[in-house]
């Protein structure tokens, strides 16, 4: 052979290119039409207001997915790399492939040359092969993870099949993809084998290895050359039948997550969760009809691929309450395939059981976890809107309400008590409402009102005036922020409870608002209209600035060994993981980080309004006791460093629970930094 | 002075006279002791024999009878009382402040003309006037009114006078008479009288008792309020609000409409005190309540008290009991 | 089925209770109002009770403007009608007067089962469910714990408590004024956006007039009650206070 190159459909019969071009066309038009039948629902949605900087977007969606991966590595190397094989092995190929069909169809019939000849084609088919090999690795280790069934997230639990999702159909969806990309990639080199072997070519006309070795095999077969072009043939037909139907498949599996995965990345928002987004209209529908979803829910919905990753993180899942976050996801999707006309049945109690729905703790570890930026939490809570709009919640749950909406507060006692803790304290704290403060100190529900957390509220304040800091706080007029209410789906409530502390404060003069509750400082930050243009501030985070600045000095190194839990709303949600630490680490303290640390952090399962449920079905330990297990299991830690009032209430509770009184204590920051002070 | 008359309207079940119905002879007689009044007890009941024989502090015992006043009809009762008290002209009328006292008072005091005073915990004449004491408002509130000539009705808190001042040391005259008016065609009619399903515990034998209040906030604490149970030796039982919750189950609820108990030991967690709960433990031998509200009516009625939070309290408590106990 | 449930408002006990200056009553501007608990049971039964035949309730609200309110949230529950009974501060706890003025209205609407809590937690003279069955000429009986309607609307069966935890079953010819205890299941919640609806768009009627002149009982001296008196209180933190308590019980041989 004198020109480097490659013939496409050289030795075969002219059938063969014709039928191959007639199944190409209806392999597309297969994948037009299921696209489109998916599509169809998108434009049946709701808007959703994401559109804006569409370039910006896509242009983060593309390095997330190629760059950066982050999640897909987190916490599982193991499918990182194979991932990683898999796209851009199959990324290359494509390329390769779209590249070799311009060249065959367009470049050659119009300007009578081909693209791939020369070095250019040796380039090229190298790196094809190359790639090629990393896909068929990547492939094979997916393949190995799912045949010895060592990650359990993806043999689908006792649970799912519970909630009546198809498991059958999808263990079959998740193989026959896995089966046809394996097949598309063997009968691709096998073809390349034959190829070569036909042509006769090898170094240095062909810079293929896996080719070349695989025509050399061909050879030791004793197969002639003519013989050899029926395999040729019936190869090729495989490697294009798979690619074929794995096109035309793609619509109707989870191979479509490529699109639509991709869609959920671009149309992504930083502040899903953080911030939830009134209902759509006064009556909460429970997601009765297409119209319910706004189009990003229902690409959502299509972008997951059932990796498990939220399933494994999600404490409810972990502590055996019938919640599994794919779980939602797999069930709204199966319920929106199949709806008919316009509806008329919700999803709760029909494909999603109220149980699960009221399990969730609104930790936000399975958003985090998920690749493909899915946002679950704002699904459930709109679930429990509906819920709620119809009374059915549990009476705990209910009295809380009830208790909020006529006191303020979800412990059954007048406003007039809201500020009784403040007796404890040895100065007369500033009224905010009356004099001008530096700090505005939001104090919430749980450190005014419940015993245990009012001794915490007391020394805080002495910590803050040793610092000589300018605060004042709300007194009786100030009301649960409603961060948890919003959550827990009493949408009116919080917007009542919302609009009563945003009047207050605004009457108040004050540079910056502190708060010693991270559930507090969510809603603050995040879902309250600016207050006076004063930053909303965690007092880990003044703390922090005060040492910066010099104010805050420590006169004693504390020689403790200790572990930092971070609390779901101040460090997933908010970011703020390393305020708390450099404190720590001021004061001398030696940190020991858990297995499951920042980000990762494992959710004491108070959060979500679980702390006012009753407690319902469970199997398995509580979230807080495997907690507390996880810190006293790091060698020589006695205790357990919190920074949530409610974090403090769990863990106490579980240590007793768990029998590890003595062995591990629970102390608040405020309490290390008056000591330390 | 003319002796004015006092009459007891005295609630039975079950061929005995309730202990509330004695309670209100003693206030009765307490009252016309001083004045030198005449008190009547009437009981309304279908068989007279069980009631004949007391020993009863009134002048009077007066047994109307009918097959229809066997269980308590209030249609039957009001009937047959606003008869018979136009007949006997009382100037103060006494019923308990109970289930049967409160469907009798709306149609006595306007079939009588009389008005009515509810919740009473004392009763005291001054000259020709009528002081009544009573709890309102949870038992935060205490009112004094007064009725200065003419019927008053009066219903009686139960527990507020001692039972065993109603009865003597002598059967009074007793009275026995068909009901003056016809009983047939009346708009309510008794079926049935159902026992409690009795399980397990029967929380009036039990001589230690862990009382959980609303204080307790969630079922999960249930949990600790048994465990401290068990380690005195006791049960737990539960006020009117953690009923129907369903957190205990009804015949663990001490009141006005549950039980009355008189243990050894009423240890109140997180209870307010209201009258309705209190009538139901306030002859108990020692109460200690446990709330964080310092003015809850409870420790009015509480030999010891403490406003520490109940659920920081019951583990720590818990873990004496059993240490002394040699666990 | 036609039933009517009275709500009336009532202070709620958990805020502070003050004591007006002329000593009798309680100052108007430091009380808040709440629906009476049993009224709420009473409003739940009506509801249950729609929920299982044809039935249309009407709430009526009595009180000053948190009847209002009240009325909202019935209606945000599930009530047909509201009808709003403005009452004077002096006279809100004053049951006689109360059923007076009701009755003309209630009576001519023809309802077969009118429904209220059996008593409420600031009365002092009889229940209004007793008074407004005898201006009615209806029969009464309260106490109750389950309504069950006969379908064909003239009876139904009704369980009374008893003390000792004993249940009367009987039976009543409707039409009849009921005074609830509680209903089978705790009363239902209504979400702050539902009543904030039922706010905007229900239909009030109100009655209009003066309350008649029915004397009532008339009260002398109203106070707060002792509070403390009898209790030794224990001092100190959770420890001191356990101690406490097992030195005592250990004086008295419980233990």
């Amino acid at each position: 052979m004198a020109a480097v190159g490659r013939e496409v459909f050289d030795a075969f019969p002219g059938w063969v290119k014709v039928s191959f071009y007639t199944l190409a066309a209806v392999s597309i038009l297969v994948f037009g039409v299921g696209a489109w039948l998916r599509a169809r629902n998108y434009l049946k949605a709701r808007k959703a207001n994401r559109s804006d900087h569409l370039l910006r977007r896509i242009g983060r969606s593309v390095a997330k997915v190629t760059l950066t991966r982050s999640r897909i590595w987190r916490n599982d190397r193991f499918a990182g790399l194979a991932h990683d094989f898999l796209l851009w092995g199959f990324l290359v190929l494509l390329l390769g492939t779209l590249i070799l069909t311009v060249d065959e169809d367009l470049y050659k019939p119009f300007l009578g040359i081909s693209l791939l000849t020369g070095t250019t084609y040796l380039v090229y088919s190298f790196l094809l092969d190359l790639f090629g090999i990393l896909f068929l690795l990547g492939l094979a280790m997916m393949l190995y993870r799912r045949g010895r069934r060592t990650a359990p997230r993806l043999t689908y639990s006792e649970q799912d099949r519970a909630q009546a999702i198809p498991i059958g159909r999808l263990i079959f969806d998740d193989r026959l993809f896995l089966f046809l990309l394996l097949l598309a990639g063997l009968a691709g080199f096998a073809t390349e084998g034959i190829r070569i072997f036909r042509d006769g070519t090898s170094f240095p006309q062909e810079w293929s290895p896996v080719g070349v070795a695989l025509a050399w095999i061909v050879g030791a077969t004793g197969v002639g050359r003519e013989g050899a072009l029926a395999v040729h043939m019936g190869v090729w037909w495989l490697h294009a039948a798979g690619a074929l139907v794995l096109i035309a498949y793609i619509p109707f599996s989870k191979a479509f997550h490529a699109l639509a995965g991709f869609g959920s990345l671009v149309f992504s928002d930083d502040r899903a969760g953080r911030c939830l987004e009134p209902p759509a209209s006064t009556e909460s529908s429970g997601f009765q009809r297409i119209s319910d979803f706004t189009w990003v829910q229902l690409m959502h919905l299509d972008a997951c691929v059932r990796c498990g990753r939220c399933h494994d993180v999600c404490p409810a899942q972990t502590s055996g309450m019938p919640l599994s976050p794919r779980g939602i996801i797999l069930q709204l999707r199966s319920f929106v395939a199949g709806f008919k006309g316009d509806g008329g049945t919700s999803v709760v109690g029909n494909a999603v059981e109220a149980e699960a729905i009221w399990s969730c703790a609104t930790c936000l570890a399975c958003m985090e976890a998920c690749p493909l930026q899915i946002e679950h939490i704002p699904l459930i809570v709109e679930m429990r809107r509906y819920l709620v709009a119809r009374g059915e919640m549990d009476k705990g749950l209910q009295e809380a309400l009830t208790s909020l909406g006529r006191y303020g507060n979800s412990f059954r006692k007048p406003a007039r008590d809201r500020a009784k803790w403040t007796k404890r304290v040895s100065f007369k704290i500033k009224d905010a409402t009356r004099e001008p403060v530096e700090y505005l100190w939001f104090v919430g529900d749980y450190a005014s009102l419940d015993a245990r957390c009012q001794e915490m509220a007391a020394r805080t304040a002495e910590v803050f005036s040793k610092m000589a800091l300018d605060f004042g706080i709300l007194g009786e007029g100030e009301r649960n922020a409603g961060n948890d209410v919003r959550r827990v789906g009493e949408e009116g409530l919080f917007e009542v409870l919302r609009d009563s502390n945003t009047e207050l404060m605004k009457a108040c003069k004050f540079r910056d608002i502190v708060t010693t509750d991270p559930h507090t400082y969510n809603t603050l930050k995040n879902e309250y209209p600016p207050l006076n243009g004063g930053r909303v501030l965690h007092y880990t985070e003044l703390f922090e600035e005060l040492l910066r600045s010099g104010r805050l000095r420590f006169s004693k190194k504390l020689p403790y060994r200790v572990t930092y839990h971070d609390p779901c709303y101040l460090g997933r949600y908010n970011g703020v993981f390393d305020a708390p630490r450099d404190l720590l680490k001021a004061m001398g303290v030696e940190i020991l980080e858990m297995p499951r640390n920042r980000s990762n952090s494992f959710c004491c399962g108070a959060g979500g309004g679980r702390t006012w449920m009753e407690e319902g079905e469970r199997r398995g330990e509580r979230a807080a006791e495997i907690r507390v297990a996880e810190a006293s299991r790091l060698d020589g830690v006695d205790t357990l460093v919190v920074a949530c009032p409610k974090d403090y209430v769990m863990f106490t509770d579980a240590v007793k629970a768990a029998g590890l009184e003595g062995s591990l204590r629970i102390r608040d920051i405020s309490d290390l930094v008056e000591e330390a002070l | 002075m003319i002796p004015r008359e006092v009459v007891v309207v005295a609630e039975h079940m079950a061929a005995e006279l309730s202990d509330v119905a004695l309670e209100t002879l003693a206030c009765a007689h307490e009252l016309a002791f001083s004045l030198g009044w005449h008190v009547t007890c009437l009981i309304l009941v279908d068989d007279p024999k069980p009631f004949q024989a007391l020993p009863l502090a009134s002048d009077r015992t007066l047994i109307v009878t009918d097959p229809a006043l066997g269980s308590f009809n209030p249609a039957a009762y009001t009937r047959v009382l606003l008869h018979l008290l136009k007949d006997l002209s009382p100037r103060l009328v006494l019923l308990g402040n109970t289930s049967v006292g409160m469907d009798l008072a709306g149609p006595l005091s306007i079939g009588l003309g009389a008005p009515v005073v509810s919740g009473c915990t004392r009763v005291r004449a001054e000259g020709e006037r009528l002081l009544f004491t009573s709890k309102l408002c949870g038992g935060k509130l205490l009112a004094q009114s007064e009725v200065r000539d003419g019927l008053a009705i009066a219903l009686l808190m139960p527990g507020s006078y001692n039972r065993e001042i109603g009865m003597l040391d002598r059967v009074p005259r007793v009275d026995v008479q068909a009901s003056p008016v016809p009983l047939e065609t009346l708009p309510l009619r008794f079926l049935e009288l159902v026992e409690p399903k009795m399980e397990d515990v029967d929380v009036t034998k039990v001589p230690i008792l862990v009382a959980a209040g609303r204080g307790i906030q969630s079922r999960e604490n249930i949990e600790a309020m048994e465990s401290l149970a068990k380690a005195l030796g006791g049960a737990v039982c539960a006020t009117r609000p953690v009923v129907d919750q369903r957190w205990l189950p009804r015949t663990r609820q001490i009141g006005r409409s549950g039980m009355t108990v008189k243990p050894r030991l009423y240890l109140a967690l997180g209870v307010s005190g209201a009258p309705e709960h209190v009538e139901g433990m306030k002859d108990s031998e020692l109460i200690v309540a446990v709330n964080t509200d310092p003015d809850a009516p409870i420790f009015d009625v509480a030999h010891y008290g403490a406003t520490v939070d109940l659920l920081e309290l019951v583990p720590v408590l818990t873990e004496r009991i059993k240490a002394l106990r040699g666990e | 089925m036609k039933i009517a449930v009275i709500l009336r408002q009532v202070p709620d006990v958990v805020e502070e209770l003050v004591i007006a200056a002329d000593g009798r009553s309680l100052a108007e501007d430091e009380v808040t109002y709440i629906t009476n608990e049993g009224d709420e049971h009473a409003l739940e039964m009506a509801l249950i009770l729609k929920s299982r035949q044809a039935a249309t309730v009407t709430a009526v609200g009595v009180g000053g403007d948190e009847a209002r309110d009240a009325l909202a949230t019935a209606v945000a529950k599930g009530v047909d009608e509201a009808l709003f009974v403005p009452v004077p501060f002096e006279h809100r706890g004053d049951n006689h007067r109360l059923a007076a003025h009701l009755a003309p209205a209630i009576k001519s609407a023809g309802y077969d089962l009118v429904l209220t809590g059996v008593w409420a937690a600031d009365q002092l003279d009889a229940g209004l469910a007793g008074l407004l069955a005898v201006h009615l000429s209806l029969p009464y009986v309260g106490g109750l714990t389950s309504v069950a309607a006969e379908p064909a609307g003239d009876k139904a069966t009704v369980r009374k408590e008893f003390p000792g935890g004993r249940l009367g079953i009987i039976e009543v010819s409707l039409p009849a004024v009921l005074g609830i205890q509680s209903a089978e299941q705790p009363p239902r919640y209504a979400s702050v956006s539902k009543v904030s609806q039922a706010k905007r768009t229900m239909q009030m009627k109100e009655l209009s007039g003066p309350l008649p002149n029915v004397e009532g009982v008339h009260v002398s001296k109203l106070m707060k009650s002792e509070t403390g008196v009898k209790a030794e209180m224990l001092s100190g933190d959770v420890e001191r206070v356990a101690d406490g308590i097992v030195r005592i019980l250990r004086e008295r041989g419980v233990v």
